[in-house]
């Protein structure tokens, strides 16, 4: 025996343990795991039809009646053959119209009938409360056996009721969900069916190989015994056959229509692959669960055990031959079976509560404010209000019967929805009309022939007066009606019920008729998985759908719906047609349901209800709150997205309308992006650009222009002799990759020639004077001595002698002249911008020579400091019009002569080449100005401004430096630095 | 998977739980049901592993 304490603290410990493994299975859910969403968990969740009276029950129904309690899971297992026909079509049709229980599914097959909606949830809660009560009963019975006290403790029982209501609130209540879905109360479930079959099987074995010799010996002793007629049904049992085909029918309609079972085989399901897995393993389970059942009953029996006592001989065999461990697992393993019943049913039972009647009694006594706090504690009301009422029934009623009789009781009660039900989901004629009539028939029947002589038998209802006549009379006796007698009351509560369910809902199905609304629902139940038309129902208007969602969820929800809809559809808003305007009115209509239920979201559309201006702006306050999380987050996505969106399209319109080519391309060179100005230079499509390899497009793009240190901006020509300036630059980015920006040189570099080669000719210009006067000294010479010689004789030897001297001095003076043009036309061809290896003091030389040409340089002490160095890669040309701009200005500034100094000496990496004159100096305030284009301190017509800039220009060509260093009256001094290496 | 099989199928499974079927075995009833049971859970399984991908629409 445990104390009370104890076993107090191993009950909450217990329930500690469940909430902990549904709150762990909830969190990996949400971080994507499967974890609860996959076949083992969902059969073994189904096996919450194992209730206490299962644990215990079977073992008491197989010690007194033999082996009829089998049929309780024969049935189940039979059904289970049509899952896959009729228990698919049911999770389609809920997953389609986000139905959420039993009660909404038939309201809905039925026109979205409120009224039907109540009806099937009064007569579930009525119902099944016994079948509650019955749960508790066996806990708190358990209860006292396991503390070893020989009646039930009243508080013991009240204090457990609380904890698992409170623990069912928790499981099941902590939030509003719309898709009422609780992966982790499902997880948990699945783990007490886990607990309670291990605890059964535990003992089953205990008691046949513990205590006995194994199965035979057990089946053998008992054959051999008064109770051989438990081993058999029919004639020589306690069951009849019809009974035994009665109870496997009853189960068969329990599996399916119980609240609990609708909410974990429909509404919980994720994937109709689990159906099938489900449809071998639950019966698989079911058969291990029921293994042992008639081992411990026989066990029981033949070890003396009290017949009347054998619905707790999985406890009590265990206690009494000294296991008490043995007996707490057992007494735990119960617990879990009631425990899990009860949750699942007060959950789905308050659901239904909560759709059928508190939401259309909210909206209709128009009390919106705090709407979403009071749907939560109402819940959490209805949820305790319902285990309560249980173990009212079950204290003060729940003694007078065993734990099957109260659970076939549910039983019969559920069968109730069968018709409707299932005629609903093949025959198209069922009507609302014909389905609140069957089911108020079958209620009637079902609370005559079960509950009043249950009522009568607990003396709630006397024995004697008006009622008691009625009820001992031939036609209407509750077990006898209209004089059938010889059925036991299981059949002919079920033969009655049924036959006035069923004619009720199918005469009157026939004899009237169905509204609009009725036909399209049926339609759309019987032929759920047809994709044809649905007949029309009132069309609404866009507007109109957006106003009505918006008048129950808010404005922007409404609207943001619209927008999904219409986008997913690709349908542009003022070109909806009336299909599409119908498929978004039937989304509407799902989305409210999946908040107020089915019925409600079917009325609202149906503009049954309407609400003032304010009502419905507390309401849509309200809902909003249900999904306001959600909405933030999607808002937030939405935001991040619309910044993203327009980040990328203000980056592609710069690089689209860049003037430079862009190309991108990947580590392994191919081309990922091309703008719009490559399109230009090359002729070539993006999308031909795209993928295909830059070497292939781009021949002049050498690989070695990637590699790391060649990276940066070259000058290359294209075979077409374009020029471009290739700008090469490594992708910040994990993936690698290279940026390419190609600007198209050809004509900047042309225009560059062409001042070059003006600017040469404009230097020459200034040559004008000197070279006029250096040639047309030698010809006045020429030509003086020509007349001579034409006049002279040669008839003396002295004759003969001056005409030899004069030709020699003609010939020096032609070849004089024609070094002079050969110079010129050497200095004024067009230059190549090659840069070959050549001796830059032979340059410097050269250009010397040239300039001195000019009349001025006669005046000039020239200074020539040339040190012999090895030949540099430049353009000559370009140099040399350097050489030849620097030294014409020295001369310019020297008008009155002066001297000239210049050298050439090796300078570390560099070769410095420096010009200095003795001439009139720069201003300080000209000097930073000095190599800017048309900047000149000349009168207007003496100079173009362009020489020291092209000077400039040259040597960064050549990555070498230009400075100036003068003083007023002092002279100028001009220094060059040429690198070594000139070439990038 | 076909709808007839498992219509057919549970034809089967109800004959054989049932009177008069069971009442050839009421000697033996309990080894019989759970026999049959066996038998009938496997047929479901085999039915499910080797039948084809079953359309939505039966």
């Amino acid at each position: 025996m445990f104390s009370t304490s104890v076993l107090f603290l191993i009950i909450f410990a217990y329930l500690m343990l469940l909430f902990l493994v549904a709150y762990y299975a909830e969190k990996k859910e949400q971080k994507g795991s499967n974890l609860v969403s996959n076949p083992y968990v969902y059969s073994l969740s189904l096996a919450v039809y194992c209730t206490s009276w299962t644990f215990y029950g079977s073992v008491g129904k197989a010690a007194n009646a033999g082996l009829s309690f089998l049929t309780i899971y024969i049935g189940p297992t039979l059904m289970a053959a049509l899952w896959w026909i009729v228990l698919r079509k049911i999770v389609y049709i809920c997953k389609e119209n986000r139905i959420t229980t039993i009660s909404d599914f038939i309201a809905s097959r039925y026109g979205n009938s409120l009224f039907l909606s109540a009806l099937v949830t009064l007569v579930a809660v009525i119902g099944i409360t016994p079948y509650l009560g019955l749960q508790l009963k066996a806990i708190m019975t358990t209860f006292s056996i396991v503390a070893g006290q020989s009646e039930g403790s009243g508080f013991a029982g009240w204090l457990i009721t609380l904890m698992i209501g409170v623990f069912a609130i928790f499981f099941g209540a902590r939030k509003v969900d719309v898709s009422e879905r609780h992966g982790g109360l499902i997880f948990a479930i699945a783990f007490e069916s886990a607990i309670k079959l291990v605890a059964f099987i535990s003992v089953g074995i205990f008691v046949t190989y513990g205590l006995f010799n194994g199965m035979g010996g057990i089946f053998e002793m008992i054959r051999d015994s008064q109770f051989a007629n438990l081993m058999t049904i029919g004639r020589d049992s306690n069951v009849s056959f019809l009974e035994w085909s009665s109870l496997t029918f009853l189960s068969m309609m329990a599996i399916m229509f119980l609240p609990r079972q609708f909410h974990v085989s429909v509404v919980e399901n994720s994937s109709y692959e689990h159906i099938k897995k489900a449809m071998w393993l639950f019966p698989l389970y079911l058969l291990l669960m029921n293994i042992f059942v008639l081992p411990i009953a026989y066990g029981g029996l033949l070890l003396d055990e009290p017949q009347k006592n054998a619905d707790y001989f999985v406890l009590t065999l265990p206690f009494k031959h000294g296991i008490p461990l043995l007996a707490l697992l057992a007494f735990l393993g119960g617990f879990s079976a009631a425990s899990a019943m009860v949750i699942v049913e007060s959950l789905a039972l308050s659901t239904m509560v909560m759709n059928s009647f508190v939401m259309p009694a909210l909206l209709r006594m128009n009390v919106m404010k705090g709407f979403y706090i009071m749907i939560l504690n109402t819940r959490r009301v209805i949820i305790l209000g319902l285990i309560f009422l249980g173990y009212l029934f079950a204290v003060y009623i729940g003694d007078f019967y065993s734990l099957v009789d109260i659970g076939l009781k549910s039983f019969e009660a559920v069968t109730i929805f069968a018709p409707p039900l299932l005629f609903g989901l093949y025959w198209k004629g069922g009507n609302k009309k014909g389905a609140i009539s069957g089911i108020i028939a079958g209620f009637g029947v079902w609370m005559y022939t079960l509950m009043i002589p249950a009522l009568m038998r607990a003396g709630i209802i006397g024995k004697e007066g008006f009622w008691a006549d009625v009820f001992h009379s031939r036609m209407l006796n509750p077990t006898a009606l209209f004089g059938l007698e010889g059925l036991d009351r299981w059949s002919h509560s079920l033969f009655w019920g049924l036959l006035f369910n069923v004619m009720f809902y199918v005469g009157i199905s026939i004899f009237t008729s169905q509204d609009a609304e009725e036909e399209r629902q049926a339609f759309k139940f019987v032929e759920s998985y047809s994709s044809r038309m649905l007949p029309a129902r009132g069309i609404y208007s866009i507007e109109q759908i957006e106003e009505m969602l918006g008048q129950y969820m808010g404005l922007r929800e409404a609207g943001e719906f619209m927008e999904n809809f219409l986008a997913r559809h690709n349908i542009p808003r003022d070109h909806i047609s009336q299909n599409d305007l119908l498929d978004m009115r039937n989304e509407a209509e799902k989305v409210l349901s999946g908040v107020l239920g089915s019925p409600i979201a079917a009325i609202i559309f149906e503009d049954k209800m309407t609400l003032t201006e304010t009502e419905r702006g507390e309401l849509s306050s309200s809902i909003r709150q249900i999904t306001d999380t959600l909405r933030l987050s999607r808002e937030e996505l939405a935001e991040a997205n619309r910044n993203l969106a327009y980040l990328k399209e203000f980056s592609e319109n710069i690089i689209e309308s860049a003037p430079v080519g862009i190309v991108t391309v990947g580590p392994s060179f191919n081309i990922k992006y091309w703008n719009r100005e490559m399109e230009g230079i090359t002729r070539i499509k993006q999308s031909g650009a795209v993928n295909a390899s830059i070497f292939n497009l781009l021949p002049w793009v050498g690989k070695e222009m990637f590699t790391q240190g060649m990276q940066g901006e070259t000058v290359v020509q294209a075979p077409s002799m374009q020029s471009f300036k290739v700008n090469i630059n490594s992708l910040k980015d994990p993936a690698g990759g290279f940026v390419v920006i190609i600007e198209d040189i050809t004509e900047k570099k042309s225009m560059e020639e062409q001042l070059l080669h003006s600017s040469k000719l404009a230097s020459i210009g200034r040559l004008t004077a000197g070279i006029s006067h250096e040639i047309g000294n030698p010809l006045a010479s020429i030509s003086s001595l020509v007349q001579e010689l034409r006049s002279l004789e040669l008839n003396s030897e002295e004759n003969v002698n001056f005409a030899g001297e004069a030709l020699k001095t003609i010939n020096g003076h032609i070849e004089r002249i024609v070094n002079i043009v050969r110079s010129l036309g050497d200095f004024a061809r067009v230059s190549s911008s090659e840069k070959k290896p050549v001796d830059v003091g032979e340059i410097l030389n050269r250009t010397i020579g040239l300039a001195s040409y000019d009349k001025r340089f006669r005046n000039i002490r020239l200074i020539r400091d040339i040190d012999a160095l090895p030949p540099l890669k430049v353009n000559q040309d370009q140099i040399q019009q350097v050489f030849f701009n620097l030294t014409l200005n020295a001369l310019d500034a020297m008008p009155d002569g002066g001297s000239l100094s210049v050298s050439i000496k090796p300078a570390g990496d560099f070769i410095e080449i420096v010009f200095k004159d003795t001439g009139a100096g720069i201003d300080d305030a000209d000097l930073e100005r000095i190599f800017d284009p048309f900047y000149t301190t000349k009168t207007p017509g003496k100079g173009t401004g362009l020489g020291l800039s092209i000077c400039y220009g040259i040597i960064r060509d050549h990555n070498g430096i230009i400075n100036v260093k003068s003083r007023k009256g002092e002279g100028t001094t001009f220094v060059i630095k040429l690198p070594v290496s000139s070439e990038k | 998977m076909k709808r007839d099989i498992w219509i057919f199928l549970f034809i089967v499974g109800f004959v054989l739980f049932n009177w008069p079927v069971i009442s050839i075995f009421k000697y033996d009833l309990s080894k019989y049901l759970f026999l049959v049971w066996i038998i009938f859970i496997v047929l479901i399984f085999s039915v499910t592993r080797y039948s084809g991908k079953g359309n939505k629409g039966e």
